[in-house]
């Protein structure tokens, strides 16, 4: 296909450039012939000019373009485990490309070493005291409808993130928006959180993005307003089409996109239901590479993966993990020596191999995984040690009295621990196996365990979790996005802030974390946010806020027999912002 | 005669509309049942928790809108109301009518089933058949040995192995989806064919056994009846005795057995969608489960059930029009 | 079909471990785990013993139920006629008309993940089949002469339909019963298969859902897919088998 396509090509060069020599010599034949008749002879020469300028620029276009014919990708086949079931930026698939500003662009975007970089603006600059960032518009920058991007439609959608998407994790930060003259806009923040403020803005599950004003501006209810007009934005793709049917979803290269056309011509997504349906279209090689934002295939795949010998493994270490998570709600798990109890009470080793194979190790105490900015090196792994945590609990008071071989409560009563796993699409059925492997460690150290059977679904998890924060002891997870933008603790915590009443995740609000977690988000510069990082992990080390179940490696296989020049990035894999504008075709 | 056939058939419907208001009616209580409020289903999770400790009065106005301040009675009223209307409801996921995602998935089961039935049907009147006639010789006891062998296999167990050997193995079919996308005329229809083989296939085999079982024996009472012993004793050639007077006979009674499947086939390609990853009812239904969708959950038990009268009006139809003895449509009592 | 019901009764003692213990996970075959271990370290082969106790647990509860429901509803029907017959038929026709598997999955949406739920699921439509051919039956049956006789002297209705209607209707309660058995096993390994049942809870289904979730089907570790999937089917066969002879 591609050799035929440049041979056509080379072949019509020749003849035109045939042809274009014949016209010449025809031209400058007449001239000797016309010397006499000016006018006519003045023609003649603006037609040999025109004539020149046709093959010059045929030349230049030849010049300019035959680098990227013989290198670009015709078309990228990408899967992932997203639902695509509106076109809307607020369906699941384009949300989380827009962490990426993939169709929808953000004024700041990743880089490579998840470093913030401007996108949609010439620069930004963080207030000294870190409690206001302004933009710098960027002039030259095209929707996707061809109309161009304003100060006008910065403004709109910021005012937008602020009155109408205001559950956002990001927008609790924003106070308000004020634009400085027609180049400036500046956010202020409600404390000095606009570095970590930026983070939230790429990774904002809102749908956080720069709207163009001309079509939003008159949608009276944004979740449900769909349609190609809703799929206008001004990143480097272009939407297409939807095949319902063979569920893929076509993108386009924006060729005028302000940082240079993407050498990836088309993009096709190819939306499955779960991660061993992506195993099996790599196995069927109907995919190049994957997409899934903070969860790559499980370490358990990989045997599978590496029988295809098409594909690099695309193995990558999840800042994130597998967390067991305490209630601080739960009188029982507050009491630190059950907390401790458990920590010692874990086979990390079989928590990690169910996790992730092969792939997958203990982590450290203080639940923080290696390799986060701030990451205290000098914790102790964590081991296994049932006599410690049976010592812990006898001198706890949590003692076996009725002889049942069952501990009981210091007062006596029933000592009794739910285990809640987290359910997830992207996780299939990991959390649920650990728990498993949870419920029957702690019935060794004579505690009475039970998993909960009344939550089967995420939204029910949901509820227990984040709503009613009923559980006991929660199987869950922690992304590689949560631990990128404000680490672990933005899960555990309940409130922070600088007048604490911003409300967070978890369920942790003794005042001396809540200090912590709020100096991590209030940090101006990376060194601050490491100090703070790096206290966060020894307080919860010390207090045993949390449990890591396992440092694990995350795949995000991709095809290194057809396409060559990938470029990962932490948390997406191989599909990544830098892979669009790298990635060629192997000759 | 003519007016108590007219009698039997609008008792029928009033039967089938009877059913499909009761399952309707068994919808509606089950919503009271659901577990949480109504109302955090109906604004999103993540919404809800944010209106519940900032805006409660917002949520309260979304509670007036949706008819939840009215009393039991009354919204049991409108519910039937709006559901005579095709009115579902919409999905909690994404807020689209169910109906029209209920009806786009049915059709792609539909492409699943209509294929699987009408094969499973002639190739299971024609394998039983032969197994009726040569009923106690080899051929029969082979065939009537495998056909209770892949009965007992569950489809989805079926449809593994046969995505080990197929997709794996082989190589040569798809590892799931309907199509490849991107094309169009004869190439798409040859892709979806192609992707509709195994599962198909599956769902062929497994409902073929119990077609081939069940004509076996009607075969073999067949005949036993007198008619085809006269044909016998008057010297008739074996093929035409066959053909002319057992089969038509015989295969009368799998109109109702094979349209009454539709309930079971129904259900069997609901587990094969999910492992072929057919977007189709079965992986609709699955995916609302994941995700509490209970408009989903609740339009697609109706609108199946309503699947399953009209296969059963269907075979009424069937019968009475094929056979003058059931014409008054009994099936019910047979 | 022996051997299944002493593996069940016996699973305890067969089982060369338990079930639940957990030790090094994706273990292949050897001697010491003879059909590997899982994605938590479980025996496999003890897992599916253990199965085998839920299955038979669940395919008889479940048919016992249906078939005490069934015959007893569809006699009930037959003896009295009238409206207790037209009722009956209401209900026989409706329950016939709902798609039971896709009423299990909606109902375990709302109820409590428990094995009883599943019998319970199953019951709920489960019961037509035998009600429709109990009654057909005993309509025949109803106007012989021996049934007229006992109501000439005198026994009451309920008498006559346990001492009389019922017992000569046995062969086909058996027959059906045999069926509804294998029946409900196979809907509870579909209902496991699809993840809904409690998360400890071993079953065929459940050990078939692990190996394809975990893995275990894109690795080739056929040791963990296969053997489920033909205990499903051997027992299902094994009393289908048994409801031809009779």
């Amino acid at each position: 296909m591609k050799r035929n396509r440049i041979g056509i090509k080379k072949m019509i060069s020749q003849l035109l450039a045939v042809a274009v020599f014949a016209a010449l010599t025809a031209c400058s034949g007449k001239q000797e012939t016309g010397k006499s008749e000016a006018g006519i002879v003045g023609t003649e020469s603006t037609a040999e000019e025109s004539i020149n300028s046709i093959m010059a620029s045929q030349e230049s276009r030849e010049s300019a373009g035959m680098p990227s014919s013989d290198g670009d990708v015709e078309l990228l086949n990408v899967g992932c485990i997203y639902e695509f079931d509106v076109e809307s930026p607020y369906c699941d698939l384009i949300k989380y490309l827009s962490y990426d500003s993939f169709m929808y662009a953000n004024l700041v975007r990743y880089d490579e070493n998840n470093e913030v970089v401007p996108c949609l603006c010439e620069k930004f600059e963080i207030a000294k005291d870190g409690t206001a960032v302004t933009f710098y518009f960027k002039e030259g920058i095209k929707w996707h409808d061809g109309q161009s991007l304003t100060m006008e439609d910065i403004e709109f959608s910021l005012n937008l993130w602020l009155d109408v998407l205001k559950p956002s994790v990001a927008l609790r930060y924003m106070k308000d928006v004020e634009v400085l003259d027609e180049n400036s806009i500046r956010v202020n923040m409600q404390s000095s959180c606009a570095y970590v403020f930026l983070r939230h803005m790429i990774m904002s599950s809102a749908g956080c993005v720069i709207y163009p004003k001309h079509i939003w501006e008159d949608v009276k209810d944004l979740k449900s307003f769909s349609g190609p007009d809703a799929m206008i934005g001004c990143g480097p793709f272009v939407y297409e089409s939807y095949d319902e049917e063979a569920k893929v979803a076509y993108f386009h290269r924006f060729e005028d996109y302000h940082e240079g056309a993407p050498t990836i011509k088309r993009v096709a997504f190819h939306l499955y239901e779960s991660p061993e349906s992506v195993v099996m279209a790599y196995k069927n090689k109907e995919i190049d590479c994957m997409f899934q934002y903070a969860a790559g295939l499980a370490g358990i795949y990989v045997p599978a993966l590496k029988e295809l010998d098409y594909l690099d493994v695309g193995e990558e270490v999840n800042l994130g993990s597998s967390i067991l998570e305490f209630n601080f709600k739960d009188e029982l798990m507050q009491d630190l020596d059950i907390r401790n109890a458990v920590y010692a009470a874990l086979d990390y080793e079989l928590l990690a191999a169910t996790g992730g194979g092969d792939y997958c190790v203990p982590g450290t105490k203080g639940v923080i995984s290696p390799g986060n900015i701030g990451y205290a090196a000098d914790m102790a792994v964590n081991k296994q040690n049932i006599s410690e945590a049976n010592q812990i609990l006898d001198d706890a008071g949590y003692i076996d009295t009725d002889g049942d071989g069952l501990r009981e409560k210091k007062d006596g009563t029933e000592l009794k621990i739910m285990v809640s796993p987290a359910y997830s699409a992207s996780k299939g059925t990991q959390y649920q196996r650990l728990a498993q492997v949870v419920v029957r460690d702690l019935e060794k150290v004579g505690i009475k365990v039970y998993l909960d059977e009344e939550v089967s679904n995420s939204d029910a998890w949901k509820a227990r979790f984040s709503q009613n924060k009923d559980f006991q002891i929660a199987i869950t997870g922690c992304s590689q996005g949560v631990a990128i933008i404000d680490t672990v603790n933005q899960g555990l915590v309940e409130k922070a802030g600088s007048d604490g009443t911003l409300t967070w995740n978890g369920t942790n609000n003794t005042p001396e974390y809540v200090e912590i977690f709020s100096r991590i988000i209030n940090s101006r510069n990376p060194e601050e946010y490491a100090v703070a990082a790096d206290e966060s992990q020894r307080y919860l080390a010390d207090q045993m806020v949390a449990i890591t179940l396992g440092v694990e490696s995350m795949f995000y296989p991709y095809n290194t027999a057809d396409y060559t020049n990938w470029s990962a990035r932490n948390g997406n894999g191989a599909f990544s912002y830098d892979t669009w504008f790298t990635v060629k075709a192997k000759q | 005669m003519n007016y108590h056939k007219q009698m039997k058939l609008g008792k029928k419907v009033l039967f089938y509309l009877l059913t499909i208001w009761l399952v309707a009616s068994f919808n509606f209580f089950l919503i009271r049942f659901m577990p949480g409020d109504p109302l955090e289903h109906l604004v999103g999770t993540e919404d809800y928790l944010y209106l519940t400790t900032a805006h409660p009065e917002v949520l309260e106005e979304l509670g007036a809108k949706y008819g939840l301040d009215k009393s039991a009675l009354h919204q049991y009223g409108t519910y039937l109301f709006r559901l005579c209307r095709g009115d579902l409801g919409r999905s909690y996921k994404n807020n689209l009518p169910v109906l029209d995602i209920i009806l786009k998935k049915l059709g792609r089961t539909f492409r699943l089933i209509v294929p699987a039935v009408l094969l499973a049907a002639v190739l299971g009147i024609l394998l039983g058949a032969a197994a009726g006639w040569n009923q106690g010789h080899r051929s029969d006891r082979c065939i009537s040995r495998l056909a209770l062998i892949i009965y007992a296999i569950p489809g989805y167990c079926l449809g593994m192995i046969g995505l080990m050997i197929f997709c794996f193995w082989l190589g040569i079919a798809p590892t799931g989806g309907m199509s490849s996308g991107g094309l169009s005329g004869g190439a798409y229809i040859k892709d979806l064919l192609w992707h509709m083989a195994l599962p198909v296939g599956v769902l062929t085999l497994s409902k073929l056994s119990y077609n081939v079982l069940m004509m076996r024996s009607s075969i073999i009472e067949t005949i036993k009846e007198d008619h085809i012993l006269m044909a016998k004793t008057r010297g008739f050639s074996d093929c035409r005795i066959l053909f002319r007077h057992v089969l038509p006979n015989a295969a009368l009674p799998m109109i109702p057995i094979i349209t009454m499947q539709t309930g079971s086939i129904i259900s069997g390609s609901m587990m094969l969608e999910q492992l072929f990853n057919w977007d189709g009812m079965g992986l609709l239904v699955y995916k609302a489960i994941g995700g509490n969708d209970y408009p989903i959950l609740q339009g697609s038990l109706l609108v199946l059930t309503i699947c399953v009268v009209l296969a059963n009006l269907l075979s009424d139809f069937l019968c009475a029009l094929s056979d003058p003895r059931i014409k008054d449509g009994v099936w019910n009592e047979r | 079909m022996v051997v299944l019901l002493f593996v069940a009764l016996f699973a305890p003692w067969i089982a060369p471990y338990d079930p639940w213990e957990m030790s090094i996970p994706f273990l292949g075959p050897s001697w010491e785990h003879i059909l590997g271990t899982n994605d938590v370290g479980q025996d496999i082969f003890s897992e599916l013993v253990f199965g085998a106790r839920t299955s038979l647990l669940v395919g008889f509860t479940a048919s016992l139920a249906i078939t005490v429901m069934g015959s007893f509803l569809g006699a009930f029907a037959a003896y009295y006629g009238g409206w207790a017959d037209r009722c009956i038929m209401v209900f026989i026709n409706v329950a016939l008309s709902v798609p039971s598997l896709p009423l299990i999955i909606v109902l375990s949406a709302f109820l409590k993940r428990s094995v009883w739920n599943i019998i319970l699921c199953i019951c709920l439509t489960g019961w037509v089949g035998t009600a429709r051919i109990i009654r057909s039956q005993a309509l025949r049956l109803k106007d012989m002469g021996f049934i007229r006789n006992c109501r000439t002297m005198g026994c009451s209705s309920l008498y006559i339909i346990i001492r009389h209607l019922l017992p000569n209707l046995k062969e086909t309660i058996l027959t059906k019963g045999m069926l509804s058995v294998a029946s409900s096993m196979l809907t509870e390994a579909s209902v496991s298969y699809l993840g809904l049942e409690p998360m400890t809870s071993k079953s065929w289904g459940t050990v078939l859902n692990d190996a394809f979730r975990a893995g275990g089907v894109f690795n080739g570790y056929w040791w963990w897919y296969l053997p489920p999937i033909a205990c499903i089917s051997l027992s299902a066969f094994c009393f289908l088998s048994l409801q031809e002879e009779s």
